[in-house]
């Protein structure tokens, strides 16, 4: 395992991040715009279990906080899903370019 | 430089898989083809979970965000895509920029982690299932194990007794809000005509 | 419980000191209680319960009788501390850990820093070990605001005046506000006015024309006040340092203000009562500012400390020193810093020119090597010099400009000039006699007045020798021109209240002239006489039915026996006929200002004014005296009712006479040197007075029999003065109502004091007021007066200060217009902008990482 070492996954890490702020900038669906920062929150989760592989004294540390943010992601799509349907109740739509009413 | 061992193999298939549904996950247009492209991706991070040793994380990730998550995602999909499909057309602009801002956010990331240094490691595998469970259920880690590299065998237990029922508790009444909260936004309503 | 005592008795005074405020504390949460219940005393059960318990509508006697009670106690724990005190064989650092104690209050500067007196404990400890192997502990530098209380001789003496006149006044009171126990009280010098404009206020129909205003009894309200301020009076007494002294200083204020406004309704009292508090904060501005000096200069406020600060020790490691117990002026010994700029060198003056210095040595408190040390002195053939940090701690040498020091002094006497009521800030203290008699007695003659004499007497070390001649010559000025004024006054309580101010004059007059014990002696015995004085007028006031004036009164000695004898014994004693207490203060200051002129006599007015005041003291008091109870009443409705008071009142009188005759006498009788008083006050004199004034005290000696004769002689000729006009002549209504020639009218307009300073101080102020705000008027106000508008451009405020707070509001308005626009409700803006933040940073900090 040491041959591979803790560099190769903190670059894929953050090249997931990379891939889900673009996802999340470009997508006009918002359920698109879901998955860009479902992306994100995988990414953390890589960064911290590779973290935790690597550093002794975060071996348990790591993997508890992964749990959490699976955990918490589930949860955000739940609510994320619930407030994307009921945009779409109201606007019959999902484009989130649309969902202008809070503009300044 | 490395040696090709299973590992670094295994590692560069799984991490060139996953790099690729991410970045087909950000070209396509499609969102259902987008969904499968996240689902690989997913999947390929799990595998990476399963490659660093953290087998239950792993599992965790392909039951929950796989099975779950990901099925909700399709859900979501399927109840707005009622009607005609309108393109929903990014400019070419806001691509450049947004690719620009991403390609730029990855450099920078990549410098910064290649700055470190992979720390040494105990050639173990993390705590298992068992260790992780009984963390959550206020059982702390007592015995450090044997053969710990760098740290003397009559050294003292490093850990303090910190156990994670707090945050798990939380976590827990978390996601009941979260369920609750949920049921109630998408709650059945009569439509607006657009 | 009596180890506890043993161990530390000046713990008793701590307690004697809590105990008044014990009764202040519970009548206050009673009142409170009783106030909160009052809504609820119909219907609520538990509650109405509480309010009528707590004496409901009536005003209840209880807080009254426990404050008495606890004031008694503190009268006998006071007592008890004074035998135990003389008692006392323990001297030196046993006797200080016994009588005195300290805690800080609020610390600054170093959190492991520690008093010297504690540090030189350590030292002493570190030095038993013997083996030396560490260094001695830093002198640590202690800056702090303390709370303690040092008891001495004064302290002691001083707290037994205090407890027992207050004791005794307490009771009276208990007769003389009798009346306002009742549930309505019928103010006869408040007429329907304050009536109507207070009902027209709350919306409620005024009463009927013709009725005097009507109001609740304030019975526990008076023993409230009182209460505070004897607590207060009795921790000023028992402070060992400046800081705790300005704080009681404040209270006593404050309860003065209260018991003078007692009768606020009327319109005089609440002038009165605010004229005291502005007068007197004109004297604590002074006073405020010698605290500060002292503290920036001298690093600590306690009374000892800043003593042994200023003044040289007696002795250093090599002997004595010639400069013990003085100041010692110094000069900067060269100009160039060239050496060091946080250090400059200091060294005597010339031998032959000890005052070209231009700074004040400061002494260090603790001497880094108690073994071996040095003073300043003259004993080597070359000039000593000495070296002084610019951040110097109390445990370094010092120096500080000697103008600034005449300053601090100058403002710790202002303090004592407002609250004793000396030329120039006297005006209050006639008019507080507004308050009720018993306070007139306790706070405006005994005791308050008394303590800007007592805060001289205890901070007599700080006061420079100019300082020390100005308080005489205030002093003098003071106790002619009150005396001049008593000589017209026709309201008793006024004749009584000049008569104070010029007492208070006295005494500062010999502490200036270096008569520390001839000033604190006459402060103790006044405090009797004048509270027994003060409390017959009130017993004749209250008999007369609030008739003050002295000219209807007179025969009442028939009607009212025990209170014209005990009166007669004030009158003697307060013109020092022999043997009574006040013979022997008034002979003792009288001959020290006799010394004093005999060997400056420049000075000669130090001895004529006090010499023919002793005179006018005589015929002012014999002629209030002769006025009210001889003769035949001049206005029959004034005097047909009166009788003598309850016992309840006549005690006090009898027991303050008793004082009054017996307070100072020594043995023998005759002489007034072996006053035992005057013996346990000497034992407190710092030692600086006898340094400073040594001539004078030998000289004292040798002429006191004279003073003594000359003050009989000026007595005897005032007491004979006022006999021929007011008792042999016995004048009629209509003569002493008949306007007088000029110099009369002078003196009854009190030498147009307030006149002068009304036009001078206060109408700039209140047109100043009017026309600051006319400026800042408002249109609609402007409309509506036309006078306003002619003295302010109209809106003239628009341009200035309200122009420039809305110009910041209309910039911040415009502002937030612009930035609006970057709000555009695009999440995929947001998530752009936000992703654009993170590159910037992650950027930043791989550059700053490089």
């Amino acid at each position: 395992m040491n041959d591979i070492g803790l560099t190769p996954f903190l670059m894929l890490s953050g090249f997931l991040f990379a891939c889900g702020v673009t996802c999340v900038a470009v997508k006009r669906n918002a359920v698109a715009v879901l998955m860009g920062v479902e992306l994100i929150l995988n990414s953390a989760n890589l960064n911290l279990v590779a973290f935790a592989r690597f550093t002794p004294a975060f071996r348990l540390e790591g993997q508890v906080f992964t749990l959490m943010v699976i955990v918490l992601a589930a949860a955000e799509a739940a609510i994320a899903l619930a407030i994307i349907l009921n945009f779409y109740n109201n606007h019959a739509t999902v484009d989130v370019d649309e969902a202008t009413d809070l503009k300044g | 430089m490395t040696s090709l061992t299973l590992p670094v193999v295994l590692f560069v298939i799984i991490a060139t898989a996953t790099a690729v549904s991410a970045v087909a996950l950000v070209v396509e247009r499609n969102v259902v083809r987008m969904a499968i492209w996240l689902l690989f991706t997913l999947i390929g991070v799990a595998l990476l979970y399963f490659l660093l040793g953290a087998e239950f994380i792993g599992a965790a990730q392909m039951i929950v965000y796989v099975g779950g998550t990901l099925v909700l995602v399709v859900f979501g999909v399927m109840l707005t895509a009622q009607g005609p499909m309108r393109e929903l057309r990014t400019r070419r602009i806001e691509w450049i920029v947004a690719g620009a801002l991403g390609g730029a956010l990855f450099v920078l990331l990549a410098v910064n982690a290649w700055q470190f240094s992979t720390p040494t490691s105990p050639d173990d595998v993390l705590p298992g299932v068992g260790p992780l469970g009984l963390s959550f259920l206020g059982v702390s880690e007592t015995t450090p194990p044997e053969n710990l590299a760098g740290v003397p065998a009559d050294a003292p237990m490093r850990r303090s007794p910190v156990a994670y029922l707090l945050p798990f508790e939380i976590v827990s009444v978390h996601l009941l809000v979260v369920l609750i909260g949920a049921a109630y936004l998408a709650r059945a309503k009569r439509r607006v005509k657009p | 419980m009596f180890d506890w005592f043993f161990a530390t008795p000046g713990r008793l005074y701590v307690v004697g000191t809590l105990l008044p405020l014990v009764a202040f504390v519970g009548m206050l949460v009673a009142g409170a209680i009783r106030g909160l219940c009052r809504p609820f005393r119909q219907e609520g059960k538990f509650l109405a319960t509480v309010y009528w318990a707590l004496g409901g509508d009536q005003p209840v006697k209880g807080g009254a009788y426990l404050a008495t009670a606890c004031m008694a106690l503190a009268a006998a724990l006071g007592l008890a501390g004074l035998v135990l005190f003389l008692q006392d064989t323990t001297t030196g650092k046993d006797h200080a850990a016994r009588w005195s104690e300290r805690v800080d209050w609020i610390r600054l500067g170093a959190f492991d820093s520690t008093p010297p007196h504690i540090w030189e404990e350590r030292y002493y400890d570190w030095q038993k070990q013997g083996t030396h192997h560490e260094p001695p502990p830093a002198p640590p530098t202690a800056v702090a605001l303390e709370l303690g209380y040092r008891i001495d001789h004064l302290t002691a003496v001083v707290f037994a005046m205090v407890t027992v006149v207050g004791t005794l006044i307490f009771v009276f009171s208990l007769g003389y506000m009798r009346e306002e126990t009742q549930a309505q009280v019928e103010d006869h010098q408040v007429d329907q006015h304050y009536d109507e404009t207070n009902a027209a206020a709350h919306g409620s129909p005024s009463s009927p024309h013709g009725q005097h205003f009507r109001r609740r009894g304030r019975f526990g309200r008076f023993f409230l006040y009182l209460s505070l301020f004897c607590f207060s009076m009795l921790n000023l007494v028992i402070a060992d340092n400046l800081f705790q002294v300005f704080v009681s200083w404040e209270l006593v204020g404050v309860c003065s203000f209260f018991l003078i406004g007692f009768y606020y309704e009327r319109k005089s009292a609440a002038w009165a009562a605010n004229k005291a508090f502005i007068v007197n904060r004109v004297g604590d501005a002074g006073f405020l500012l010698g605290i500060v000096i002292a503290w920036t200069y001298l690093g600590t406020l306690n009374f000892e400390e800043m003593n042994r600060r200023v003044r040289s020790p007696v002795e250093d490691s090599h002997g004595p020193l010639a400069f013990a117990n003085q100041l010692v002026r110094v000069q900067v010994a060269d100009a160039d810093t060239t050496k060091s700029e946080s250090i400059t060198k200091f060294r005597l003056p010339p031998k032959d020119d000890p005052t070209a210095g231009t700074h004040l040595a400061l002494f260090p408190l603790a001497w880094e090597t108690p073994d071996h040390y040095h003073g300043l002195g003259y004993k080597r053939s070359q000039e000593q010099e000495f070296l002084a940090p610019v951040n110097a701690t109390i445990n370094d040498f010092g120096a500080m400009p000697y103008w600034l020091f005449v300053v601090m002094g100058l403002g710790i006497f202002l303090g004592c000039i407002g609250k004793s009521a000396q030329v120039p800030l006297h005006t209050w203290l006639p008019d507080a006699m507004e308050g009720p008699t018993p306070v007139s007695a306790l706070i405006h003659a005994a005791t308050m007045v008394a303590a800007g004499v007592y805060l001289v007497g205890r901070s007599y070390a700080l006061l420079a020798p100019e300082v020390l001649l100005v308080i005489a010559y205030i002093g003098a000025v003071t106790l002619f021109m009150s005396a001049t004024i008593a000589l017209v006054q026709t309201d008793i309580k006024r004749v009584l209240a000049y008569s104070t101010c010029s007492q208070l004059g006295f005494m500062m007059l010999a502490l200036g002239m270096g008569g520390w014990v001839a000033g604190l002696l006459h402060l103790i015995t006044h405090a009797f006489f004048k509270a027994l004085l003060f409390l017959c007028s009130g017993s004749v006031i209250h008999s007369c039915h609030h008739e003050q004036d002295l000219r209807p009164m007179g025969g009442l000695g028939r009607k009212m026996p025990i209170t014209a004898f005990t009166m007669l014994i004030g009158v003697l004693a307060i013109c020092g006929a022999p043997l009574l207490s006040g013979w022997y203060s008034k002979d003792m200051i009288l001959s020290v200002a006799l010394a004093y002129v005999w060997l400056h006599p420049e000075h000669l007015l130090l001895f004529a004014l006090p010499a023919v005041t002793a005179a006018m003291t005589a015929y002012y008091m014999f002629r209030l005296w002769f006025l009210a109870f001889t003769g035949q009443p001049r206005d029959a409705h004034v005097c047909e009712q009166a009788h003598e008071s309850p016992t309840v009142m006549t005690l006090p009188l009898v027991v303050l006479a008793l004082f009054s005759v017996a307070v100072a006498w020594g043995w023998p009788v005759w002489e007034v040197e072996a006053s035992a008083l005057a013996h346990v006050l000497e034992k407190a004199e710092p030692a600086s007075v006898s340094v400073a004034f040594y001539a004078v005290k030998v000289k004292e000696h040798e002429v006191h029999r004279l003073a003594g004769g000359i003050a009989l002689g000026a007595a005897v000729i005032g007491t004979a003065v006022a006999f021929h006009f007011f008792y042999r002549r016995s004048p009629t209504l209509a003569e002493l109502t008949a306007p007088g020639p000029a110099w009369y009218t002078f003196l009854v307009r009190k030498w147009y004091c307030d006149e002068v300073y009304d036009a001078t101080v206060v109408q700039p102020t209140i047109q100043l007021a009017r026309i600051s705000a006319a400026v800042d008027k408002r249109d609609v106000e402007e409309a509506a007066s036309v006078e306003t508008a002619a003295i302010a451009p109209p809106r003239y405020d628009w341009s200035t200060l309200d122009g420039l707070l809305s110009a910041v509001g209309q910039l911040m308005s415009s502002l937030g217009a612009r930035l609006r626009a970057v709000q555009t409700g695009l999440l995929r803006f947001y998530v752009t902008a936000l992703a654009l933040t993170a590159t910037v940073l992650l950027a930043m900090l791989a550059v700053l990482t490089r």
